[in-house]
């Protein structure tokens, strides 16, 4: 995919990521699992791309391999056109795991002001308030996470991640483990921050109807180990809502054009790889994926 | 903490058992003609007249120093430890083997050990204190640190975090559940120690005061003793889970609602 390209020394102007030829193998001591083949997007400033594909394809490996989590084991992340190497502070991250990545011993205030850094008290407190005004949260600033709901505790990470004033969001399953209603407002809630504070979008997911209503492109991955198969831009108009958006005839036939080649990648790795038939390390854990695919 | 119904009836079933035993206790004592089984009213008088004031400050006093010293020590060098153990892999090989060694030393072979060593006086007494807990303190850390769920470490490597603000903010507060678990295990042995100490190389302190009542033939002095041993090690206990209280209350929060 990637055999003619050269490194690139600096960062396209307008593009605020670019993958290029990614990939990731778990060394094992018996044998070694390949998570991710080869992945290659960019995403252009203020863009709101979704990477969709079945469950345990590979999808959260790839995003701690963009954020710096994970050190890639080929090609490169470059962000605003530098070398990903570890966390870049102009990206953030929101967890799948709120109940986690949210430290219960701490306040919501707290929470959203740890990671702030640098200026004057009054400002990072400042910031905090702005952050959770955001996301409508302002009233339980004095709360613990325990005495709030899932979508509420969502919502309190969202507003970390806004605090840092990131250039680019990103958003690991972030709705996965909320009930339908809950969802949905979760949905709308991140297209507004991501009209409203103009930061780039990567969210990935593995629920086809979200990654069709809140993006500019999809990019769907094979199955296990993960390769790009194919980028669809999605011309919806914006601003998009729940009843008129999803009620279109257009979002009815992207949604399918997405769901077969989801399918379609299913029945075609099932068949060549089960001899390797190696599990993916990551996302086992995982349960409640499979309902939207299956 | 609503008093529920089960609630009132546990406080009254655990009242009125202590009554009870104390009850029996008083009754089988009452005419007793043994000079080593006083009756009940002769203890508590002997301890009245032991404990308040005469002996307060020159037992009380340095047996409560000893206890809270040494096991300040094994706190303040523990937890580290332990930590230090948790996160680095060369760390765990280098320590493993003398930490089970150390861990598997029967507590009372260290306070010969520390007379050899410091020779009889407040530093032997604390650390054979110190020594002994240190143990539960550091492993329970460890395997607490072990535990941990990946994502809080990686929230605070995505955000940033420098080591300060990652260790006090984050991981002190994730383990600190675990961290009690240790405490609550080494304060008996703190007070185990403590007697020990005292009554191999002491010429006060509660633990002393015990057997040199017992061989100078007061048995009542003895008695008192006993009780006073057994409050400290209550009062020890009640701080902690005092503190524990008051630290965990997120976590206590969280079980209350996950249960």
């Amino acid at each position: 995919m990637n055999d003619d390209a050269t490194p690139v020394a600096a960062g396209k102007p307008g593009m605020a990521l670019e993958v290029h030829a990614l990939g990731k193998t778990f060394v094992g001591r018996e044998r070694s699992s390949v998570a991710i083949g080869e992945v290659g997007f960019e995403v252009a400033d203020r863009e709101f791309v979704t990477v969709v594909g079945p469950s345990g394809c590979g999808k959260t490996t790839l995003l701690k391999c963009i954020a710096g989590l994970m050190a890639p084991s080929a090609g490169e992340t470059r962000f605003g056109g530098a070398r990903v190497s570890g966390p870049v502070s102009d990206m953030a991250l929101v967890f799948q795991d709120y109940s986690r990545s949210l430290f219960p011993w701490l306040t919501v205030r707290k929470n959203v002001l740890l990671p702030l850094r640098g200026g004057a008290r009054s400002d990072r407190e400042q910031t905090v308030l702005e952050s959770l005004e955001a996301v409508g949260l302002t009233r339980f600033i004095d709360h613990y996470p325990s005495q709030l709901s899932g979508g509420m505790q969502q919502r309190v990470a969202i507003a970390r991640a806004l605090a840092v004033r990131p250039r680019m969001l990103l958003m690991d399953e972030p709705f996965a483990s909320v009930d339908a209603q809950t969802r949905a407002d979760l949905e709308d809630l991140v297209l507004r921050i991501h009209a409203e504070f103009e930061v780039t979008m990567l969210l990935v997911t593995h629920d086809i109807d979200e990654s069709v209503y809140m993006s500019d492109r999809v990019i769907i991955l094979t199955t296990s180990p993960a390769y790009v198969q194919e980028v669809l831009p999605i011309e919806l108009p914006r601003p998009r809502a729940q009843d008129v958006t999803k009620a279109a005839p257009q979002f009815a036939s992207l949604r399918t054009h997405v769901y077969r080649a989801i399918t379609q990648a299913h029945g075609d790795t099932r068949r060549s790889t089960t001899a390797a038939a190696a599990p993916n390390p990551v996302e086992l854990s995982t349960k409640q994926n499979s309902a939207f695919l299956v | 903490m609503a008093r529920s119904p089960g609630r009132l009836l546990g406080l009254s079933v655990e009242v009125g058992t202590t009554a009870a035993v104390i009850g029996i206790i008083w009754l089988l004592t009452a005419d007793s003609h043994s000079p080593f089984i006083p009756s009940l009213p002769t203890i508590l008088s002997t301890f009245r007249s032991v404990w308040l004031f005469q002996r307060f400050t020159s037992d009380v006093i340095p047996s409560v120093e000893r206890l809270a010293l040494g096991f300040f020590a094994a706190v303040v060098v523990g937890v580290p430890l332990g930590l230090m153990i948790g996160m680095s892999k060369w760390m765990r090989m280098l320590t493993r083997p003398v930490a089970t060694f150390m861990r598997s030393l029967p507590p009372p072979l260290m306070v010969p050990v520390a007379i050899s060593l410091f020779q009889i006086g407040l530093v032997m007494k604390v650390f054979s204190i110190a020594f002994v807990c240190i143990w539960p303190i550091a492993l329970n850390t460890e395997d607490g640190y072990a535990g941990l769920n990946p994502t809080i470490l990686e929230t605070a490597h995505a955000y940033g975090l420098g080591f300060w603000k990652r260790l006090f903010k984050v991981i002190l507060p994730a383990v600190s559940p675990r961290i009690f678990t240790g405490l609550r295990i080494s304060v008996a042995f703190a007070v185990l120690l403590l007697v020990l100490a005292e009554q191999l190389g002491s010429s006060n302190g509660i633990g002393w005061f015990v057997l040199y009542s017992q061989q100078g033939y007061d048995v009542p002095g003895m008695w008192a003793g006993i009780l006073m041993l057994a409050l400290l090690g209550i009062g020890a206990n009640a701080i902690l889970s005092l503190a524990e209280r008051r630290v965990l209350r997120w976590h206590f929060n969280l079980r209350g609602l996950d249960v």
